[in-house]
C-alpha cells in the first residue's frame, strides 16, 4: 500500500485537526448538561491522559472547564497542525527530502529554555509562555514526521513480513 | 534492511518504553509528553543504527518507533492488568487520578469498580494506551532519528 504524498498530507491534516478538535470538545462536552455527553467528555479525557498530566493550574480554561491537555501540550498540537497546513507552502509536496536535523534541535529550545527557567523559579508559570514555546517546537515536527510516514508506509510491505517473522520465529 | 534489525531494536526500545510506563514514581514522567515513550522510540532508533549495516532512514525511525511503542504499550498496559487482577489495583489508578482532577467523573470510577464495567474499562484502557504509545513511539522514532543519524546520501528514488 502506498499513498500518494497529497493523500497522506491531507489524511495527516485530519488526523492532526481531530487530535487537536478532540482536545477542545472535551470541555465543551463536559460544560453540556446532558450526561451522554459528560460520558463522551470522560472517554475523550481519559485517552490523553496517558500523555499528560491534564493539571487544572496548568491549563487553558474553556467552556469553563480545562482542556483535556495542558497548555504546553496544546501548544504543540496546535504548532503540529500549523507545520502541517504550512508544509506545502514551504516544502512543496515534496516528503523524499527531510530538512536538517538542526532546525528540530532549534526548535525545541524555546520549549527547553522555557522549561529549564521554570524549575530554577526565574518566573512564574505562563501559559501563553507554555503554548507559545511548544508551539515552536510542534511546528517543526511535521517537517520529520510527514517524510518519514511516507517513508514508512513505502516500507509496508516490510512490516507484513516482519509479522511473519514473528509469526514464524516468536518473539524470542 | 534485515527485519531482523527491526525486531530487535524495537524489542528493546519497546521493553524500556514499557517497563519504565509501570515503574512507581518513575512513571510519573510519562505524564511529560509520554516521556518514557518517547525515550523508548529514541532507544529503538540508537539500537537500529547502532546494529543495522545499512542506512537508517526517518522511515526505519518511524517504523521501529511505533512497533517499539506498541510493544511497550501491550507490555505497560498487560503488566497493569496482571496486577489489578492480582489484587494491586494498578489499572485503577490511572482512573482515580483523572477523578481526582475531574470531579464531574467520580461516577465513572464507581462503575470501574463493579466487576463487568470494570474489566471493560480496563480493556478500553488497554486500547488507548496502546494507541498513545504506538503515536508517541512514532514521534520518538523520528525524533531519535534526527538526533542520532547523520544525513547521508539519499538512496535512489524507486522507479
Amino acid at each position: 500500500m502506498q499513498l500518494s504524498s497529497r493523500r497522506l498530507y491531507l489524511l495527516s491534516l485530519c488526523l492532526v485537526v481531530l487530535w487537536l478538535g478532540l482536545i477542545e470538545w472535551a470541555p465543551f462536552l463536559l460544560s453540556l448538561p446532558s450526561s451522554d455527553a459528560k460520558g463522551v467528555a470522560f472517554f475523550i479525557y481519559w485517552f490523553f491522559s496517558p500523555a499528560c498530566h491534564q493539571l487544572k493550574e496548568s491549563s487553558f480554561i474553556i467552556y469553563g472547564n480545562q482542556m483535556a491537555v495542558c497548555s504546553r501540550c496544546f501548544g504543540i498540537y496546535l504548532g503540529m497542525m500549523l507545520g502541517v497546513l504550512f508544509y506545502p507552502l514551504i516544502r512543496s509536496f515534496d516528503f523524499s527530502r527531510v530538512v536538517h536535523r538542526r532546525y528540530i534541535m532549534l526548535a525545541s529550545l524555546p520549549m527547553v529554555g522555557d522549561v529549564a527557567l521554570l524549575a530554577v523559579e526565574a518566573y512564574p508559570p505562563l501559559l501563553w509562555l507554555k503554548a507559545l514555546t511548544g508551539m515552536f517546537f510542534g511546528f517543526a515536527l511535521p517537517f520529520y514526521v510527514l517524510p518519514a510516514l511516507y517513508q514508512m508506509l513505502g516500507r509496508w510491505s516490510n512490516f507484513k513480513s516482519l509479522a511473519t517473522l514473528i509469526q514464524t520465529r516468536g518473539l524470542s | 534492511m534485515n527485519k531482523e534489525f527491526y525486531l530487535k531494536a524495537a524489542l528493546i526500545g519497546g521493553c524500556v518504553a514499557g517497563f519504565l510506563s509501570v515503574i512507581p514514581i518513575v512513571n510519573w514522567l510519562n505524564i511529560i509528553c509520554c516521556l518514557w515513550v518517547l525515550v523508548g522510540g529514541v532507544v529503538a532508533v540508537y539500537i537500529l543504527n547502532t546494529s543495522a549495516p545499512g542506512p537508517v532512514t526517518y522511515g526505519d525511525g518511524a517504523m521501529v518507533g511505533m512497533l517499539a511503542g506498541l510493544i511497550g504499550g501491550v507490555l505497560s498496559g498487560v503488566i497493569k492488568l496482571l496486577l489489578n487482577i492480582a489484587g494491586f489495583g494498578a489499572g485503577m489508578v490511572a482512573l482515580e487520578q483523572l477523578a481526582d482532577r475531574f470531579p464531574q467523573f467520580e461516577e465513572y470510577l464507581g462503575m470501574a469498580r463493579t466487576a463487568t464495567v470494570g474489566a471493560g474499562m480496563m480493556i478500553v484502557g488497554l486500547f488507548f494506551t496502546i494507541i498513545i504509545f504506538a503515536i508517541f513511539g512514532t514521534l520518538g522514532g523520528v525524533i531519535g532519528t534526527a538526533i542520532f543519524v547523520k544525513k547521508k546520501k539519499e538512496p535512489p528514488a524507486q522507479a
